[in-house]
């Protein structure tokens, strides 16, 4: 079918605009289906380098705009909250910000409240377990075993303490909401329902503080466990009524003495915010 | 990956682009730059409007070849593609300047075979065509050889949707009395 | 060590010393390293992760002093100072898994501090161009070679031309094309810097450096010329025609002669010794004991 091939002097007269309407025309439906002209036409369009468009420029161009990071939809969607682009990159590979672990917490989250629900207890569930979602959150955003460019990052100027808690921020704020929708859901009356606030931002600061001597997991773990420790503990045995009416955690000078473990935390950080920008050792690891 | 880009297909260049392989990207702007700039020059005056529209085209084909179904014609889909981002180029600068007195076509009206376009390209239909006043020409043009819907046709060449249509009715009457 | 290398010096350990828990990984060791490429050969074991990382500021040592570029590491300011100008490759760098090439170098450039946009993106394709990743610098890692992954790690350590670049093992698990093209590769792109590499390959050592130094057991054991160290075996090893029961370390070679480091089995001549013999020759117990693990 492509026996018949396009002169030069054609393709000139095509690239100069002037040829007639009806010969452009054949010239385009030849060219679509003829390799080989095409690469013909590349030649003359070569050879008259002045020609209208500048290709080299037309490439470099083109590299600009391929040669950029692709953004991922954390990325994306959080430069579209105002976040800075080079913060959104650092806060985007925490693995809490991924959309399985969101999917997660909002099975846990929807679970507890349905428990709640179900069940003439009371709330307990939800006080119980919503605490642990966002320490989790924050003892996976960093350190040594599940952040793969942790040891990289460490030699990096960019302070540590500045990149953990930029993505514990992001964990808190992703996470925190997901569960006030959960306690907004589940019946019962009043702040009973916020009951796990205060005792999550203590978790949350604890693990910081402790991740200064340990991994964060660890950090974490250990956390978690004293929580549940404190919440078999901590309860008035002679009261009387439901889980939450006699734990003492949730009494108010309870969730005082919280506030205040949380500024413990807090104020262990801060001071001791150098360990951050040096490796953690994690006991016993080479 | 150690393959010599030139050596491959269009077909599979876009699947190695799709794999984020810069050089094959290179390779296809080789090929394929030349004959869009010419072609969409024939579509638009503004030269900085064609640079820009090829310059988006193979910025869409980088980030589109996961998209390409690998059916059909390579060469058809990045044509697709450039007159939609000359449109999009021209829609950006709400600059509604855009053809040339020197569109072509209207001749893949009667056949896309460009063998027989060849055969008939001096002869009564080709007479007939360059014949045409320039805004129907144009029309027949974007419609039938660039393959355009008429709301897209119409956007290229700055008119409403309506006049597309009315414009492609005139010119169907003109060439019909012309070759008969 | 005369003045003058001590105030060109990249880097300076005095009486560095780190523990693990009753480990001594590190023990009371003095070194300056200047500029031009430095091997750290050892046993695994020998501590020659451990002392990278504190000469990449990754951790700090329990007592004595690291001085880097002419700075010490002791305060946060100063060590900020040095991180600028610092690039490292640790012995198994990881990438998180949706990131392509150029995705993982942009990352650790903005851990950097390379904030402007346009800058960080012309320093990040420069780098991968320089260890021949351009064409592929927009596929996914997990998509790349081993050999390329290496590569991606070791771009992101050139970034911002680095006056002090410590490097883990970063020819592990590259073939022998690869392992030249990285010799090749260093040699340029760290002209002018103070290089310290760690590397299980005496050949490597052999081909890329000028200076050597052998750790084992926490302590430095060696420190010279790659051509001293051979020459620690010189008139030590010996090829004779047959295996010498009795022989420390003796195995055949290609032509059929067998090979023996240390005394002298009956009938052999000497040979000239390389830079693996003297390596075996000071840490020879210990390679021997691994060896017959395997």
């Amino acid at each position: 079918m492509n026996t018949i091939h396009i002169d030069e002097e054609l393709f000139a007269g095509y690239c100069e605009l002037s040829v007639t309407a009806a010969t452009a025309a054949a010239i385009e439906a030849h060219l679509m289906s003829c390799a080989r002209c095409r690469a013909e036409l590349a030649d003359v369009a070569l050879a008259a380098q002045d020609g209208p468009v500048n290709q080299h420029a037309v490439w470099g161009r083109v590299l600009e705009r391929v040669d950029r990071p692709t953004r991922s939809i954390t990325e994306r969607l959080l430069c579209a909250m105002r976040v800075r682009p080079d913060t959104a990159k650092l806060v985007a590979t925490t693995p809490a910000l991924r959309l399985a672990w969101l999917a997660a917490v909002v099975v846990v989250a929807a679970f507890a409240a349905a428990a709640a629900r179900i069940n003439e207890e009371g709330p307990w569930l939800l006080l119980v377990i919503a605490p642990l979602l966002p320490l989790a959150g924050v003892a996976t955003a960093y350190g040594p075993t599940l952040d793969p460019t942790y040891e990289i990052g460490v030699a990096a100027p960019m302070s540590g303490l500045r990149l953990t808690l930029l993505r514990t921020t992001a964990v808190i704020a992703t996470t925190m909401p997901l569960l006030a929708v959960a306690a907004l859901v589940a019946p019962g009356e009043g702040w009973d329902l916020f009951g796990w606030v205060l005792p999550s931002f203590a978790l949350v600061t604890i693990t910081l503080a402790l991740s200064t001597v340990m991994s964060p997991e660890r950090a974490g773990g250990i956390a978690g466990g004293g929580w549940l420790l404190a919440l078999v503990v901590l309860i008035d045995r002679g009261g009387t009524g439901d889980f939450v009416d006699r734990s003492l955690i949730f009494s108010s000078s309870g969730q005082t003495a919280v506030a205040v473990v949380a500024a413990i935390g807090l104020a262990t950080v801060a001071t001791r915010k150098t360990c951050f920008e040096t490796m953690i050792e994690s006991g016993g690891r080479r | 990956m150690s393959v010599d880009p030139s050596l491959s297909s269009d077909a599979e260049l876009i699947a190695a682009i799709a794999d984020g392989d810069r050089a094959a990207l290179r390779e296809l702007y080789v090929r394929h730059q030349p004959w869009l700039t010419a072609r969409l020059r024939h579509r638009c005056a503004d030269l900085d409007v064609v640079a820009e529209a090829v310059q988006d085209t193979f910025v869409a084909v980088w980030r589109g070849a996961g998209r390409w179904s690998g059916a059909g014609e390579p060469t058809a889909w990045i044509w697709g593609i450039a007159i939609r981002r000359l449109i999009g180029v021209l829609r950006h600068r709400s600059r509604w300047s855009p053809v040339s007195n020197r569109v072509s076509d209207a001749s893949t009206l009667v056949t896309a075979e460009d063998v027989v376009l060849w055969g008939i390209s001096h002869g009564d239909l080709a007479g007939a065509i360059d014949g045409l006043p320039v805004e129907l020409r144009a029309v027949v043009q974007a419609t039938i050889l660039d393959g355009l819907t008429t709301r897209e046709a119409g956007r290229l060449l700055g008119i409403p949707t309506g006049t597309v249509k009315t414009r492609m009715m005139r010119a169907r009457i003109q060439l019909r009395g012309a070759l008969t | 060590m005369n003045d003058s290398t001590l105030a060109t010096a990249g880097v300076l350990l005095d009486g560095v010393t780190k523990r693990y828990g009753r480990t001594v990984a590190v023990n009371d060791v003095t070194l300056s390293i200047g500029t031009g490429i430095t091997g750290l050969l050892g046993p695994n074991g020998a501590g020659k992760t451990t002392l990278l990382r504190m000469m990449a500021t990754v951790l700090a040592p329990d007592s004595g002093e690291v001085e880097l570029l002419g700075q010490t590491t002791a305060n946060a300011p100063a060590r900020e100072h040095i991180r600028r100008r610092l690039g490292y490759v640790p012995q198994e760098p990881g990438f998180h898994r949706q990131f392509s090439a150029f995705d993982f170098v942009d990352y650790v450039a903005v851990l950097k501090l390379i904030t402007d946009r346009r800058a960080r993106h012309d320093e990040v394709r420069r780098v991968l161009d320089v260890v021949g990743l351009t064409s592929v610098m927009h596929k996914r890692i997990r998509q790349l070679s081993g050999g390329m992954r290496r590569r991606v790690a070791i771009a992101q350590a050139l970034l911002g031309s680095p006056e002090l670049l410590v490097l883990d093992e970063p020819t592990a698990g590259l073939d022998p094309e690869q392992r030249l093209r990285f010799r090749e590769l260093l040699s340029t792109a760290a002209s002018g810097a103070t290089v310290v590499l760690s590397t299980h390959q005496t050949e490597d050592v052999a081909a890329l450096c000028q200076r050597v130094v052998v750790m084992h057991g926490g302590v430095i054991r060696y420190d010279g010329t790659p051509l001293g160290l051979a020459g620690l075996a010189s008139g030590r090893v010996w090829l004779a025609a047959t295996r010498d029961p009795s022989a420390q370390l003796a195995w055949m070679t290609g032509d059929g002669m067998v090979r023996h480091v240390g005394e002298p089995p009956p009938n052999a001549r000497l040979d000239e010794p390389r830079v693996e013999d003297g390596y075996l020759l000071l840490v020879g117990a210990t390679v021997l004991q691994e060896s017959s693990w395997k």
